[in-house]
């Protein structure tokens, strides 16, 4: 298949405001833990606005006025601001993670849901990573508005005003000179924070250049030493690494200049001692104030830099969303779920008079063609012919734009997809194996299949033998991190697969290309066996394997050319005998050319 | 991640020979950290001189100077930490590149069969994760580590300075501190691993399913996928929420600190009524308290960091210290005009005790096409492999214009063979430079004259850049029978005497198979020509074909000789060109 289905128009953008109540909507079902988080973090910030008033309490009235009685209760609350502390963070944690967490649970669902239904010609190359990531880091992005993001905001967007108003409550001048450090924290917050972060893309880019280099020179480590080229490879690895290396640097020295806002912590304590020291000697403020006036300082710059970088980070979530969104708010042109039911009991075939087109490409034109129960019949033709597009049609992938596809007489177009793909058993030629054992592989979690089912079908695809030999038989684990199973195997699973539920109908869609001979001598034998009693649609670039169908449709520039057998074909038709002779084929019989 | 083992120590000082040739800038590093801890540490003695000199003894003239002396000391750390944070990264990262370079080194010197056991993948690993791994340690356990431990001896010796007895509160406090979150580190590992573990199915599961998308829906399974990534996703909540239990708990420290806080008054009360300590003294020693509480949290993280690089060193060095390929011979040069080939009684294995081919002998004369051919695990591609001197043979030899291939350098035999793989790997650069790949100042006539022979001029010319044109992963796809006619050019660009074509055109279509067939015919010509195939349509022109079965030559002949008196061949044969039914077909 060549042309890519474009899908739908963007849809229309959404507001950050309907952004923000759609994520509220995902916390349904975990809001009182939400509000238990939001709790911790209210006493977390309460203990922080207190604990330097005790340190007050501690110097000026204890010490100072000699209020022995006042001393144990006191440091008791120094100790119990320490215990609250710890509690606040770890119920924090502890309530902020399961809030996250079930609402972004929610959410990944209802991605996987969306890609369902979505048309199937969306979910080809790029589409593909993009879902993947919506799945993955697009929702640990987004999972940290409910982790932190707006609970930080909130929290200091009230321990700030706290911290100013006690300040000017012990002395104007305190307050004036704590209102004075505000911008510079905020400027080293917003200004060094987005050097650092450019300087961090900076990094990711290097190493992501890096990482694809090294896949390259060890992927084609066997080129480079057969073509003599070790000392161009090293060479490329350190033009690399050199960048990568002035990347790191570069973030370090930003990240060590970000750190240089504590020196406006010393310059304000420099002032208040300046402002205020004539004021303690006075009496007219007290030590304590004094003391207890450094640590609000101290405290004083996280808020304006957490809030600014929570700003930034809840921007980026909105981003975030805005793309999550907008794939869940695709129309979804093809509707599954719906329908007539079918019921299939010969597996008659008749495509009348099918026109299709990916936008404005007409694939297929005016196609028709029959199959009785039982027949064999090969689709053959050029690449870009358009016979997996009428594969397509058939599994109600896509639907015909005119004409339509009967099975048993009924019309598939109103037609559940579910049930149109029930009485359709389909080998593709790169079959997908799921993570899992080959049993679960063949029977794909059908409750209506069982074990014996399973053998049965893997013994009719000639898979029995190979599958009893591995390690755990039926239960070997297979897929990504299982056993590695040759190009030949795979496709005698997927035969499996396709035949386990006894579908009237088995298309093979160029089920054996992409194997070696031997292999393909395997698959071929399973395929007969699999495809006995049933209609079977073959599509197949190597003519070989198609010649005895009972009728070979030829497509050519998405328009049926001819129809007929092998020797009939090859006798008359110019274009399919040029495809045979391509490939070595005669037409007369098997022997070999 | 930590299991006990007496190599530490010899991992951990071979990590650092990495950074010795740095030793400038680490030394630099060292003096600006001790600039840093110099500069802060009188901070807290300065704050009580203010609080108990100047504000409670009333001696305004002190408070001048002893603000001048808090800013200088402000403005000299912050200087010195900057310093010593960009020496100690430039230092690591330096370090680490050098180790990088020497896993690639490696990856060439390895001999081609470490890859048939080994995936790729695992090989990347080696670079990406393990090396990021060790420039971490370099960085944080190296340079946080240091700098810290400097600050914490610092501080437990200004302590014992001022009050011995507090001194040994502090000396012991810093050995809890570290050991209070460690006592949990079991519990940290374990949630982080679990994490990590459904993290990463996640994300191979949410490939799979929508990868797998077509087949989930050709096979109505849409609520069986959806069964499995809820239940990941159950599992991967639990795992987090019991992780955020733990992280929690880190704030221990943070609770002890103020209790030792609240001790450090309550043991002082007495004396401080009494007059005999200040309380500006209190103040300090809770000052130098709360510091110490803040340095030893990066000296447990550089513990932990080593420890993880540790773990991440000891598999890069044993993939360092593999033995590499044997690719020396005697420094011999091979002068080939001919470009016979012949193998005596060739042997080879890739591990001893499991030979792959027994006693093959066969002639090439030069200028001819010779097709090897036989059916998987034959031996076919230990053949390209021995001409290629991608293996040595255990015995027997292999002769080019009569000279022993086993005596000449890797490099010098390759240099005279030129070879098309089925998946030939094209590098991230333009068409020319792939063409030119195989060897030092090839010329633009001769990239165009090898393009035109590999038939591949038209479709290069059509390309937007022509022979500019960015190719490889990151660039623009060829379809596989432009990107193996780019090969063939490549292969014979050098104008080599033999050709090495192994299953060149196995993954093809019938209609790119065609092509590319053209482009080798051409090249063919005058190039003494090995093919190595499965599908037989491509070595019907040949002058010869070698039939290897299970690692010996069980025939030598031309196509219809062998067709008439190989059983093995003419099985081949048939099974091509026929379907797996016994059904002869009419």
């Amino acid at each position: 298949m060549t042309a890519l289905a474009t899908g739908a128009a963007a849809p229309p953008a959404i507001s950050d405001r309907e952004i923000a109540s759609r994520l509220w909507g995902y916390l349904r079902g975990w809001r009182l833990d939400y509000a238990g988080a939001a709790a911790m973090t209210a006493g977390n910030s309460a203990v922080l606005l207190t604990r330097p008033w005790l340190l007050h309490v501690l110097i000026d009235d204890v010490f100072g006025k000699q209020d022995r009685g006042l001393l144990i209760p006191t440091l008791l609350g120094i100790a119990g601001c320490g215990v609250a502390l710890g509690l606040a963070a770890v119920f924090g944690h502890w309530f902020h993670t399961r809030a996250a967490e079930g609402a972004m649970s929610r959410m990944r669902q209802e991605v996987l849901q969306q890609a369902q239904r979505i048309p199937i010609g969306d979910l080809r190359g790029r589409r593909t990573g993009d879902i993947v990531s919506h799945l993955t880091a697009d929702a640990a992005v987004i999972s940290t508005v409910y982790l932190h993001a707006v609970s930080v905001v909130c929290a200091n967007a009230l321990r700030l005003p706290g911290y100013l108003v006690i300040m000017f409550v012990i002395d104007w001048r305190l307050g004036l000179i704590t209102v004075a450090t505000l911008p510079i924290h905020a400027l080293m917050a917003t200004r060094v924070r987005g050097r650092t972060q450019a300087a961090g893309r900076g990094v990711q880019n290097a190493m992501g250049r890096l990482s694809a280099v090294m896949t390259e020179l060890v992927g084609g480590a066997r080129d480079v030493k057969a073509f003599n080229r070790q000392r161009w490879a090293g060479e490329r690895l350190d033009s690399e690494t050199r960048t990568l290396w002035r990347a790191r640097v570069r973030v370090a020295l930003l990240g060590s200049l970000g750190r240089t806002a504590h020196l406006a912590y010393w310059a304000a304590l420099i002032a208040i001692w300046a402002f205020l020291a004539d004021a303690v000697v006075a009496g007219t403020v007290a030590v304590g104030f004094l003391v207890a006036s450094g640590q609000y300082l101290l405290q004083v710059g996280g808020p304006v830099r957490n809030v600014l970088n929570e700003f930034v980070q809840i921007q980026v979530v909105l981003g975030t969303s805005r793309r999550v969104f907008g794939f869940l708010d695709t129309p979804r042109e093809v509707d599954e779920t719906t329908g007539r039911s079918l019921t299939v009991s010969r597996g008659e075939l008749n495509v009348r008079e099918v026109e299709f087109s990916y936008g404005e490409d007409d694939v297929l034109n005016q196609v028709s063609l029959t199959a009785s129960p039982g027949e064999k019949v090969a689709l053959v033709g050029p690449s870009g012919a358009g016979k997996s597009t009428l594969i397509s049609l058939l599994l109600k992938f896509y639907e015909p734009r005119t004409g339509r596809i009967e099975i048993d007489g009924q019309d598939t177009r109103d037609a559940s997809a579910a049930s149109v793909r029930q009485s359709i058993g389909v080998v593709f030629q790169d079959a997908t194996l799921f993570d899992g054992s080959v049993s679960e592989n063949i029977s794909l979690g059908r409750e209506t299949v069982t074990e014996a089912d399973v053998r049965r079908a893997a013994v009719l695809a000639n898979a029995d033998d190979f599958i009893t030999a591995l390690e755990h038989g039926y239960d070997t684990n297979i897929g990504e991190r299982g056993v590695r199973l040759s190009g030949g195997q795979v496709q005698r699973i997927a035969i499996a697969r396709a035949i386990v539920g006894d579908p009237r109908i088995l298309v093979l869609d160029e089920a054996t290309s992409s194997l070696d001979a031997e292999s393909e001598w395997l698959v071929q034998q399973g395929l007969e066996r699999a495809s006995a009693g049933r209609t079977t649609l073959v599509i197949a670039h190597r003519l070989a394997t198609v010649r005895q169908a009972d009728r070979i449709v030829f497509l050519d520039g998405g328009r049926v050319q001819d129809a007929g057998r092998h020797d009939e074909l090859y006798a008359r038709n110019d274009h399919y005998r040029r495809l045979c002779d391509l490939q070595l084929l005669r037409g007369e019989s098997s022997s070999p050319a | 991640m930590s299991q006990p083992n007496e190599n530490i120590p010899r991992t951990v000082r071979r990590m650092a020979s990495y950074l010795r040739p740095h030793w400038k800038a680490q030394l630099g590093a060292v003096v600006a950290s001790l600039v840093t801890v110099g500069a802060e540490l009188p901070a807290p003695l300065l704050l009580k001189a203010l609080v108990d000199d100047v504000a409670i003894g009333g001696d305004l003239s002190l408070l001048p100077p002893l603000l001048i002396a808090i800013g200088a000391l402000a403005i000299a750390g912050a200087v010195g930490g900057v310093a010593a944070n960009y020496l100690f990264t430039s230092a690591g990262e330096q370090a680490a590149n050098v180790l990088r370079r020497a896993l690639m080194d490696q990856v060439l010197r390895l001999p081609l069969a470490y890859f048939r056991g080994h995936r790729t993948g695992d090989t990347v690993t080696h670079f990406t994760a393990d090396s990021a791994a060790i420039a971490e340690a370099y960085e944080q356990a190296y340079g946080n580590g240091l700098a810290a431990a400097i600050s914490v001896l610092g501080i437990v010796i200004v302590v014992a300075i001022i009050d011995w007895r507090f001194g040994l509160i502090a000396a012991v406090l810093v050995p809890l501190y570290m050991l209070l979150p460690r006592l949990r580190q079991g519990h940290h590992v374990r949630a982080a691993q679990s994490v990590q573990s459904a993290t990463g199915e996640l994300g191979g599961l949410a490939t799979e399913l929508i990868a797998g998308m077509r087949d989930i829906r050709a096979f109505n399974r849409q609520a069986w996928s959806l069964e499995r990534l809820r239940r990941l996703l159950l599992a991967l909540r639990d795992a987090r929420v019991y992780q955020g239990f733990i992280v929690g708990w880190t704030w221990v420290t943070t609770t002890i600190f103020w209790i030792v806080y609240a001790g450090i008054f309550l043991v002082l009360a007495e004396p401080i009524f009494g007059g005999e300590v200040t309380i500006g003294f209190a103040l300090a020693l809770a000052g130098y308290l709360s510091w110490l509480n803040r340095e030893v949290t990066p000296l447990t993280m550089a513990y932990v960091d080593l420890l993880h690089a540790v773990g991440a060193a000891r598999r890069l060095f044993g993939f360092l210290d593999t033995p590499a390929e044997d690719d020396a011979g005697d420094g011999t040069s091979l002068a080939v005009t001919r470009g016979d080939i012949e193998f005596r009684g060739v042997h080879a294995a890739y591990m001893a005790n499991t030979p792959v081919l027994h006693d093959v002998s066969f002639n090439v004369p030069g200028g001819s096409t010779t097709a090897v051919v036989g059916p998987s695990g034959a031996g076919k591609s230990t053949v390209v492999n021995l001409l290629l001197r991608f293996l040595q043979p255990s015995a027997g030899e292999i002769r080019l214009d009569g000279q022993d291939i086993g005596s000449a350098s890797a490099t010098e035999v390759r240099r005279h063979v030129g070879v098309v793989f089925q998946d030939p790997v094209l590098f991230h650069g333009s068409i020319t430079d792939n063409i030119g790949f195989g060897r030092d100042g090839i010329g633009q006539r001769e990239v165009a004259k090898a393009t035109d022979i590999a038939a591949a001029t038209d479709f290069v010319q059509a390309a937007r850049d022509g022979f500019d044109t960015q190719v490889g992963e990151r660039a623009l796809r060829l379809s596989g029978g432009q990107a193996q006619r780019i090969a063939i050019a490549r292969a014979i660009a050098g104008d080599p005497r033999v050709l090495v074509l192994d299953e060149a055109t196995s993954a093809l279509d019938a209609e790119s198979e065609h092509l590319v067939l053209q482009g080798l015919e051409r090249a063919r010509e005058g190039r003494t020509t090995i093919v190595v195939a499965h599908r037989l349509s491509t070595v019907h022109q040949a002058d010869q074909v070698v039939v290897l079965d299970e690692g010996r030559v069980l025939d030598v002949g031309r196509h219809d000789e062998l067709y008439a008196r190989c059983n093995l061949y003419r099985d081949l044969c048939d099974r091509q060109m026929q379907p797996a039914t016994e059904s002869g077909d009419g």
